[in-house]
């Protein structure tokens, strides 16, 4: 087959073809078998590569089970799962959210930030170290019992919530005995039951900056792309990074501390830029398993 | 994000969008085919299987979108959840289902595609299946695979064709011969 007449064959099936051309395209078709099954087979060839996509996409939706009990949470307005037992932290792990997380739940714009931050050692924070291993049960605890989308249908006193690392408010741990979640109708009106009203959340937080010295601003949130900039202390994310929750991980290198940014199921490096640099996603196996297990 | 944006970056490939798209209605649609006698899996089945023809949709240029994003999904997800409950129907109604007639021929070189599309470069797997399922111009295609410039991704995406053409022809001959 000649590439001219691949082409037409190929926008013949793409539906590109104008009218005239497709007639005359049509008429060859239907006096010529050898065109019939080279057409057919390109056909083939192309709803192969469109449902071989269409599973990789389906797979893509399907993983992100525990975002999607996050924003079950938001559409239906649960404010704050006020779990004692919400944080989901590892040891010497010190977990706080946004401000904008539970108090706006209802404001279309609000998503959940969330940042982790990684202390150098435990004993740096001796006055977090108790409260790191409560935290650690709490989280063994919550992962066993249930599900985010058993929250959607049964909310009942049982129901936890998986998605604690985004929902649960650092802010107003230990007060209640057993976690209180909060159910919204389908507008999403909340159905107040008794939120505490966080306090705001990591950046401005005096829980992070005593295991962080960084601070994380935000800055132009409806640009599309993903940008950021640091100055070894100040780390402005520039770009839309309130659609997902985002985790920053500090990882001990020698004297020095690397920092990277988790979002969306990548990470990146964060490095001292003045000018705002593109976030690029880290493709090192290694370090992407090391990240992962922090 | 406005429904406009959304579409937008579907149209640009941008895969983040359909997880916020998906995220964002998850429970009302879910919501909807559980109320209509369908398990969660089922509701989260057939909710994916709406966004990613909501993607098809867009990406094909023959949306026109007379109403916001959701209600448009949510009677994908109607039309998908009824459908689901016909057939399960009429599996439980007759045994054997005589109206399918299984085209041998087809089947085998359906099979043939399929296992050949496998065999390819990673790069010229998604070259293509950004073409033919998202129908990303070469410019977005060069963008999000890292290319020079939408002459790269052309040429590219000429020559994984032709590789692709290759194989299937030798492996089409030889299968016939083992006939």
């Amino acid at each position: 087959m000649d590439a001219n007449k691949a082409e037409l064959i190929d926008a013949y099936l793409m539906g590109n073809l104008s009218n005239s051309e497709l007639q005359s395209f049509e008429n060859q078709l239907s006096s010529d078998p050898n065109l019939q099954s080279e057409v057919s087979l390109q056909r083939d060839i192309m709803s192969s590569f469109q449902n071989s996509r269409k599973e990789e996409l389906k797979r893509r939706l399907a993983n992100i089970d525990v975002k999607v009990g996050l924003s079950t949470f938001q559409k239906f307005g649960i404010a704050a799962a006020t779990l004692s037992a919400g944080l989901l932290l590892t040891l010497g792990i010190v977990n706080s959210e946004n401000n904008s997380v539970s108090s706006n739940a209802n404001e279309k714009n609000t998503t959940p930030q969330l940042s982790k931050i990684v202390t150098n050692t435990e004993n740096e924070t001796p006055s977090s170290a108790k409260e790191v291993v409560s935290e650690v049960d709490a989280e063994i605890q919550i992962d066993e019992e249930v599900t985010p989308e058993t929250i959607i249908e049964a909310p009942s006193n049982n129901t936890s919530v998986k998605t604690t690392r985004v929902t649960s408010d650092k802010n107003n741990p230990l007060t209640s005995p057993e976690p209180t979640v909060l159910f919204g109708d389908e507008t999403g009106n909340i159905q107040h039951d008794d939120v505490n009203t966080p306090k705001s959340g990591y950046n401005k937080d005096e829980e992070g900056s005593k295991s962080s010295k960084v601070k994380i601003q935000t800055e132009d949130p409806s640009s599309k792309r993903l940008m950021y900039r640091y100055d070894g202390e100040n780390l402005t994310l520039i770009g839309n990074f309130a659609r997902s929750p985002y985790t920053l991980i500090e990882l001990p290198k020698g004297a020095s501390t690397e920092l990277y940014l988790k979002f969306e199921g990548t990470y990146h490096q964060i490095n001292e830029v003045k000018k705002a640099k593109k976030l690029e996603a880290i493709t090192d196996k290694v370090l992407i398993k090391e990240l992962s297990e922090k | 994000m406005k429904d406009n944006e959304i579409i937008d970056r579907i149209k640009s490939g941008d895969e983040r969008s359909l997880d916020y798209l998906y995220e964002k209605h998850y429970g009302m649609m879910t919501k909807m085919i559980i109320r209509n006698s369908g398990s969660e899996d089922e509701a989260k089945d057939i909710y994916q299987d709406a966004i990613v023809v909501f993607w098809q949709k867009v990406a094909s240029n023959n949306l026109v979108l007379t109403s916001k994003i959701s209600t448009y999904l949510y009677s994908i997800c109607q039309n998908l959840w009824r459908k689901e409950l016909e057939r399960k129907k009429r599996l439980s109604n007759e045994e054997v289902d005589g109206n399918v007639i299984i085209d041998v021929d087809k089947k085998e070189r359906i099979e043939i595609v399929n296992r050949c599309i496998n065999d390819l470069g990673d790069t010229c797997k998604k070259v293509l299946s950004y073409y033919y399922f998202d129908r990303l111009s070469m410019s977005d295609i060069a963008e999000k695979l890292g290319f020079a410039n939408a002459d790269t991704a052309k040429t590219k995406k000429y020559k994984c064709k032709k590789e692709l053409d290759k194989m299937i022809k030798s492996r089409y001959t030889a299968s016939d011969f083992m006939d």
